[in-house]
């Protein structure tokens, strides 16, 4: 899948490029609004990074030149987090205004929904990985043939590292989806959830499932 | 941009010296025309009762020993009567009007007299012009002599004084009135240029005032009492911009001080690493911590970010019903397990409904809620209490715990201030949390009130208005 980036930070512009590509994207980059738009026209991205402070045209003129002939999902990236210009930002037609300073993986994570919006996911199929197994429907876990015991929200955050399994989740995404709090609050809550959570899982299996990335997030997955 | 239109700037002392003079021109010219006319009017009925005692002498004379036939003979008694006035003049007229004079006495000869005068129903008194142009006041009347004849009188009065007088007022008026004039527009200009003196104080401590030194101001003593009304709003402006602009001041001191702390530390700690070659666990090591170090000052950009958007007036927040004991309850219970980890206990009582933002309201409660957690010993209770009063709906959060002594309750809610700065910026707080608690109320309209006693409890409330009417559309 192809991503055009346009930003014209050149440190932002790096990393955006390798922590893509690393996660398996084709990038391009664009420094200006014109090359930007210059490249939109040659070749078919799934999506469009676009910076709103560009020189020669800036990100808003870009979105509103692209969009009378494509439709490509464009997420706008921003230092300017006031809700009138998100408003503006989705108005001209972008599917996502992230607001700097954001974090990788919430970008990535981003990323992912948006490329991803047509296939969803029914949300009550039963996940499995490796051996460890998640019911939606009956509100049960097993990791090989041992049942165990969760509580309402150490299912729900599960299920969440589950669905998105191999995907390093932060400590904001995971409080927005299990707590359903969506501002950046001060509690220690996702630490205790998931040693918990790793102490029924992880600690009677030799296989280790739940990681921590420290100075990142979380992740569920098999490692060798 | 568009020049605005030039507007030629007047002097309000010239304005104000102008209108007076203007004003006080037309009252003089009034005064004068007034004058002129009674003046007039008085030397006109002056000239009619000196022709009338005349004439009531010459009657006499005529009428006691005179016959027709001693008129023309200009008897001595009709020629003093007459003679000693140089402005008067006598004819006196037969019983045949169209025929000579019987008498003509004065310096000068009028005729002919206006036929007026001569006919037998002729008017008391008569204004007219000789040939010459000169004005004359005439009286005419018929006299009965001793011997039953009837003659004619005119007697004519010169008016050349009366003129020479009412000119020369005319005259003396139009050359003193220019002069009038000016010494009036001088003397108005002169009173409003002492009048806006004090003026010139305002101007000389707004040329003082910048924003390094704002403590200039104005002494209303002696100014009159509308200035001095100015005088103190703008003292009043002056000091709510001094409060301001230092507070801004001591804000960016204190961020630029917060800032550095992080920053050196990852300035330091990368440039250490970097010194030499390390095997990669180690790299890895100082990248985690560093990461660590970056996120705690991404959350400090983030609250600024937050506060400025808060705290600017214009900022549009679609409010909605919310309910005070339902959010506590989803705050309460993302805190649960921070909660179970110190043995604390959660109380959460009341309900109330608010109008406002719910993110934000979340966000105070958290922040309160995160507070009392962290202030609270191990194995107490914390209690969150919703009522509803008479006017305001208060959710306050009460811990038990050291307490916060009475000096720092004033300072709780500025931001980066710390009643213990070296332990709550090791716990990861961003000093702005109660910042960001009050520029909530006070977007919501409401308060915050915070009371302690040291060594025992603590209490943080947030006051809201009450929910009377439906939300507006």
């Amino acid at each position: 899948m192809r991503i055009l980036v346009v930003e014209d930070e050149r440190k932002t512009a790096d990393y955006l490029h390798q922590g893509l590509t690393e996660s398996g994207y084709v990038v391009d980059r664009a420094a200006t609004g014109v090359d930007g738009l210059y490249l939109i026209e040659q070749q078919n991205y799934e999506l469009v990074i676009l910076d709103v402070n560009l020189p020669e045209k800036d990100g808003w003129q870009v979105l509103e030149d692209m969009r009378k002939d494509s439709s490509t999902r464009v997420m706008m990236l921003s230092a300017r987090g006031r809700l009138a210009d998100k408003v503006k930002g989705l108005d001209l037609g972008a599917d996502d205004y992230l607001v700097k300073p954001f974090e990788f993986p919430e970008l990535l994570a981003r990323v992912r929904t948006l490329l991803r919006r047509s296939e969803n996911l029914p949300a009550t199929e039963t996940l499995r990985v490796a051996d460890l197994e998640l019911d939606p429907r009956r509100h049960r876990a097993y990791r090989g043939s041992r049942r165990i015991d969760l509580t309402t929200k150490e299912f729900t955050l599960l299920q969440v590292l589950m669905r998105q399994s191999g995907e390093v989740l932060t400590r904001t995404q995971i409080i927005s989806l299990v707590w359903d709090m969506n501002f950046d609050c001060d509690t220690n809550v996702v630490e205790v959830s998931i040693s918990r959570l790793r102490a029924k899982i992880d600690d009677a299996s030799d296989i280790k499932l739940i990681h921590t990335i420290r100075g990142v997030g979380y992740v569920l997955e098999v490692r060798q | 941009m568009k020049a605005s239109p030039q507007r030629t700037a007047s002097s309000l002392s010239m304005r104000l010296g102008l209108t007076v003079s203007l004003m006080g021109a037309g009252l003089v010219l009034l005064l004068a025309t007034l004058a002129y006319l009674a003046l007039s009017h008085e030397l006109g009925s002056l000239a009619r009762e000196s022709l009338d005692s005349k004439l009531e002498q010459i009657r006499h004379t005529l009428t006691s020993d005179l016959k027709t036939g001693d008129i023309a003979a200009r008897p001595h008694s009709l020629l003093d009567l007459v003679m000693g006035h140089d402005n008067l003049h006598l004819s006196i007229f037969g019983a045949d009007p169209q025929a000579e004079a019987l008498l003509n006495i004065g310096n000068r000869n009028l005729e002919p007299l206006p036929v007026a005068l001569t006919q037998p129903e002729s008017p008391a008194f008569l204004d007219w012009l000789d040939s010459a142009g000169n004005r004359l006041l005439s009286a005419s009347s018929l006299i009965s002599l001793r011997n039953g004849e009837q003659v004619r009188v005119v007697l004519s009065l010169d008016r050349a004084n009366d003129q020479a007088l009412l000119s020369a007022y005319l005259r003396s008026t139009v050359i003193a009135l220019p002069l009038l004039l000016m010494l009036i527009g001088i003397g108005a200009w002169w009173v409003v240029q002492r009048g806006l003196a004090p003026l010139q104080q305002f101007s000389r401590v707004a040329a003082k005032v910048t924003t390094q030194d704002l403590t200039h101001r104005l002494s209303p003593d002696n100014l009159p009492r509308e200035l001095a009304e100015l005088a103190h709003s703008i003292n009043f402006m002056l000091h709510r911009l001094d409060g301001g602009v230092q507070q801004l001041s001591q804000f960016s001191d204190d961020l630029a001080h917060e800032l550095r702390s992080p920053i050196t530390n990852l300035m330091g700690k990368a440039q250490v690493t970097l010194s030499r070659e390390r095997p990669p666990h180690e790299y890895k090591a100082v990248l985690e911590s560093s990461t660590e170090e970056l996120e705690r000052l991404t959350r400090i950009v983030s609250d600024m970010l937050f506060l400025a958007q808060v705290s600017h007036p214009a900022s549009q927040v679609a409010f909605e019903e919310v309910s005070l004991g339902e959010e506590a309850r989803r705050v309460t219970e993302l805190f649960a397990l921070s909660a179970e980890e110190k043995h604390l206990g959660i109380s959460l009582s009341g309900d109330g409904r608010v109008y406002g933002d719910r993110l934000m309201i979340q966000r105070a409660i958290s922040n309160l809620l995160s507070n009392a957690i962290r202030h609270s010993p191990r194995a107490s209770s914390i209690s969150i209490l919703v009522e509803e009063h008479d006017s305001s709906v208060s959710l306050s959060v009460g811990n038990p715990g050291a307490g916060i002594p009475e000096q720092h309750l004033a300072h709780l809610f500025e931001r980066f201030y710390r009643v213990d700065s070296s332990r709550s910026r090791a716990e990861g707080g961003t000093g702005l949390g109660l910042a960001i608690v009050r520029s909530i109320m006070n977007l919501h309209q409401g308060r915050t009130e915070v009371s302690s006693v040291p060594g025992s409890f603590t209490l943080f409330r947030l006051v809201f208005a009450r929910l009377n009417h439906p939300p507006r559309a």
